[in-house]
């Protein structure tokens, strides 16, 4: 099998922060961070939020403070004993309360260990403060013991084996030497940190150091070596917008639009007109580039966007098909383009265009000139155009506008349908609520992207992501449609409760959702 | 998937085009060509041949002709369907298929009408000098007519891809076809800039042909030297060669020579590529972001 091409790695927009917590039962823990916690060793009786078994941490050894205002974490170190070594400083008494606020960012290192840290105490405790790590992260614990030498790296033959696209083939090395490990870095497309230093050539690791390649973390704890292995992503779009900026930056279209949906998800996009709407959608399809990222399949689209931008299909609002050809003509032409010669014959294409023309129910119209058929007839011609060629995301606008009721849910059906073929398909509808099932009238949507457009910026934001019936809650609304009603400001007939929404969601993404 | 060759895209966009036009009735360009070419003809024709002026005269509304009806051809074919391009383009469209494609339809479309014009021409001018190039001067002057035509359809296509709407295109279109005439020798002189800039227009090359194919220079003025005798005078341009008043002084880029006609064609022809190279330029740019 072909190997995917290694990512370049980029900081993603944060995640809701959590603590990797390793103590003497070598067990890494994922912590979620909910506003301000204690830290402290687990004593019976009184115990803190963060609890570690070491004889070393102090019954209240620090704090881990929130602030809301900025939406970082400070941690103190409540003059404990041992103290806290943060990125391998100690932190200093300040007061008689504790030491100087220590604001984290993703990656610090937190051990509670002796002052000779090349040689940790047997019950040291190290925490790592991330977000840039999802919950669900699988970690291992790979036992050194035996190995004189690890290779490191997405390729097939290396010791440890990773499925983080941000990693080499051929990543690093390690060697066992004096003292720990000798750490070599194999010319990697993305290099390799050791407690947050970069490695040039080679760098010497010692027990409870942390190594950082692409976004895999990797922490050398005594005899093993403790590792995350973010998932290997297939069929899923991540959109990790920071902004939007227009006009040299003065003025920001977008901020902080962050979700991710997978494979056979049919999502309903709303917001109210200037929301951001279709500036999203350009920003998905790369058409106008935002700040951030967009992850189609572990691979970023601006980053390939030449290669990439293929797969990520739009069917627009207006129709841009030539008028004065036929469907079969239309379609076939544009298989002729996108499927080669190579692998497809000119059956193979024909059977490929009758199939789409009847899953999409133009069949009996393939020999009409597409300027004769109605609107909803060319809307279907227009999403089989973009059918042909194996496309994994389609994103359409508006289409079922200009179209009854009963040909509107025929229309959603359709792309629903074309969703359950591990697609993903993102509609943006002003009619949300005719995408139903007949039988059981349940909304044919899996998912939700709420954008309102903030009254404190003029910028849009995400004011909901999650299900259908979760943004039914989430508005206090019965109807999907009905969702504009809360987010439109008054002079659009709205309630202009935008912010409030807006804000509302983002406290939910802070609270811990995992548990 | 993977991206299909140069070729095989410019052979379905060929397709679709001829297919298209069609449809949408491309004979009636040729109609235009006739209507077009028949007035020129009838006109000019019967004049043609006799004097440096009349000449001149009706070579430099063939030129016009020619130009016009190229342009006419093409000056709508990109623009009007900039989103569909965008659309395509997304899908893996090489925008130099798609615009080799228009050259290719415009060079049979162009071929078509060239041969109404010059047939029509047939009827009325009788190209009897000598030929430069070839066994005959009617496939020479065929020919310096075929790349005015097709010259100027591919400049209207260049045009189109640079105009984002018809209504630009349309507008645009006078103000180049204006361009060509006056630079194209005949009106006005051509000195400093302006004889400079007059190198990258189809017209001035295409009156170098046609030109050089009836020997102009050579060609007396209407007027005869015994209206000076009577006292009338005449432009500082023109000189007295015996009893005959001639054009001076000579036009070097009509010299009846082949080199001139050779280099007339392949002018034309560099113009022609030129255009057709800043079209697929102008697209990609207009579609740099998708």
């Amino acid at each position: 099998m072909e190997m995917q091409k290694t990512m370049y790695y980029q900081p993603a927009p944060p995640l809701p922060a959590t603590l990797l917590v390793i103590d003497c039962t070598c067990k890494p823990r994922l912590i979620p961070l909910r506003g301000s916690m204690t830290f402290g060793r687990l004593y019976n009786g009184e115990l803190c939020n963060i609890t570690v078994q070491s004889a070393i941490v102090g019954r209240h050894h620090g704090e881990f403070v929130y602030d809301d205002s900025e939406g970082v974490y400070y941690y103190i170190d409540n003059n404990s004993l041992n103290g806290t070594f943060i990125n391998g400083t100690k932190l200093e008494k300040y007061n008689e309360r504790g030491s100087r606020a220590f604001r984290l960012t993703d990656g610090d290192i937190l051990r509670v260990d002796r002052k000779t840290l090349d040689r940790p105490h047997p019950e040291a405790v190290i925490m790592i403060y991330c977000t840039s790590v999802r919950f669900d992260e699988s970690w291992r614990i790979f036992d050194t013991q035996q190995l004189v030498n690890i290779t490191i790296g997405r390729g097939e033959n290396n010791v440890i084996r990773l499925t983080d696209l941000a990693a080499s083939r051929e990543h690093a090395v390690l060697r066992r030497s004096p003292g720990g490990w000798t750490l070599f870095d194999n010319n990697s497309q993305n290099g390799v940190s050791v407690n947050g230093r970069g490695v040039q050539g080679s760098a010497h690791v010692s027990d409870h150091d942390v190594i950082k390649l692409g976004n895999t973390t990797i922490i050398v704890f005594g005899n093993v070596l403790i590792f995350n292995n973010p998932k290997e992503v297939t069929g899923n779009l991540a959109v990790q917008i920071v902004r939007k900026t227009v006009d040299f930056g003065r003025k920001t279209l977008l901020s902080n639009i962050r979700f991710q949906v997978d494979s056979g998800d049919f999502v309903l996009i709303l917001g109210g007109s200037g929301a951001g709407k279709t500036t999203l959608v350009k920003a998905i399809l790369g058409d106008g580039k935002a700040e951030g990222r967009i992850i189609l399949n572990g691979q970023n689209l601006y980053e390939n966007f030449k290669s990439m931008k293929s797969q990520i299909g739009l069917v627009p609002q207006f129709l841009t098909l030539r008028l004065n050809d036929t469907v079969k003509n239309t379609l076939m032409d544009i298989a002729d383009i996108k499927l080669d010669r190579k692998n497809y014959s000119k059956e193979d294409k024909l059977r490929r265009i009758n199939e789409i023309m009847d899953k999409v129910g133009i069949t009996k119209l393939q020999n009409h000139l597409i300027g004769q058929l109605s609107g909803g007839q060319k809307k279907k011609v227009s999403v089989a155009y973009q059918l042909v060629g194996f496309q994994k995301v389609f994103i359409c606008d508006e289409p079922d506008s200009g179209l009854d009721a009963a040909s509107r849910t025929q229309q959603m059906e359709i792309l629903r349908e074309i969703a359950n073929n591990d697609k993903i398909v993102m509609v943006i509808s002003h009619e949300p609520d005719d995408a139903v099932n007949v039988e059981t009238g349940e909304s044919l949507f899996t998912k939700v992207v709420v954008i309102a457009k903030s009254a404190k910026d003029n910028a849009g934001h995400l004011a909901y992501f999650g299900d259908t019936q979760g943004a039914l809650e989430h508005f206090g609304v019965k109807k999907l449609q009905d969702i504009m009603i809360e987010i439109n400001p008054p002079y659009e007939g709205g309630k202009g409760l935008a912010d409030v929404y807006i804000d509302k969601y983002q406290m939910m993404q802070r609270r811990p959702h995992y548990e | 998937m993977s991206d299909t060759s140069f070729s095989t895209q410019t052979h379905v966009y060929f397709k679709k085009i001829f297919r298209i036009a069609m449809r949408e009735h491309a004979w009636k360009y040729l109609v235009f060509a006739a209507i077009i070419g028949s007035i020129v003809v009838f006109v000019v024709g019967g004049d043609m041949f006799k004097s440096y002026d009349t000449t001149s005269a009706g070579f430099f509304t063939l030129v016009s002709a020619c130009i016009w009806i190229g342009i006419f051809n093409s000056i709508q074919s990109i623009c009007r369907e900039h989103e569909i391009v965008r659309a395509e383009y997304r899908q893996g469209m090489k925008l130099s298929a798609y615009v080799a494609a228009h050259v290719l339809w415009q060079a049979l479309l162009c071929l078509a009408e060239s041969i109404v014009v010059f047939v029509l021409c047939c009827i009325n001018m009788h190209f009897d000098k000598s030929a430069h190039l070839m066994a005959s001067a009617y496939v020479e002057n065929f020919i310096t007519i075929y790349l005015l035509v097709f010259g100027a359809a591919v400049l209207g296509l260049m045009i189109s891809a640079l105009s984002s709407t018809p209504t630009t295109a349309m507008t645009i279109m006078p103000f180049v076809l204006i361009v060509q005439l006056i630079l194209s020798g005949v009106l006005f002189s051509l000195e400093g800039a302006t004889g400079f800039f007059a190198n990258f227009t189809l017209s001035k090359w295409g009156m170098s042909a046609f030109g050089a194919e009836a020997d102009l220079n050579n060609m007396n003025l209407a007027i005869n030297g015994q209206l000076i005798n009577e006292g009338f005078s005449y432009p500082a341009q023109y000189v007295m060669s015996g009893q005959m008043i001639k054009h001076s002084p000579v036009v070097s880029y009509y010299d009846p020579k082949a080199i001139t006609v050779l280099l007339a064609w392949l002018i034309k022809i560099a113009i022609t590529a030129f255009n057709a190279v800043v079209c697929v330029a102008a697209l990609k740019l207009k579609n740099r972001d998708s």
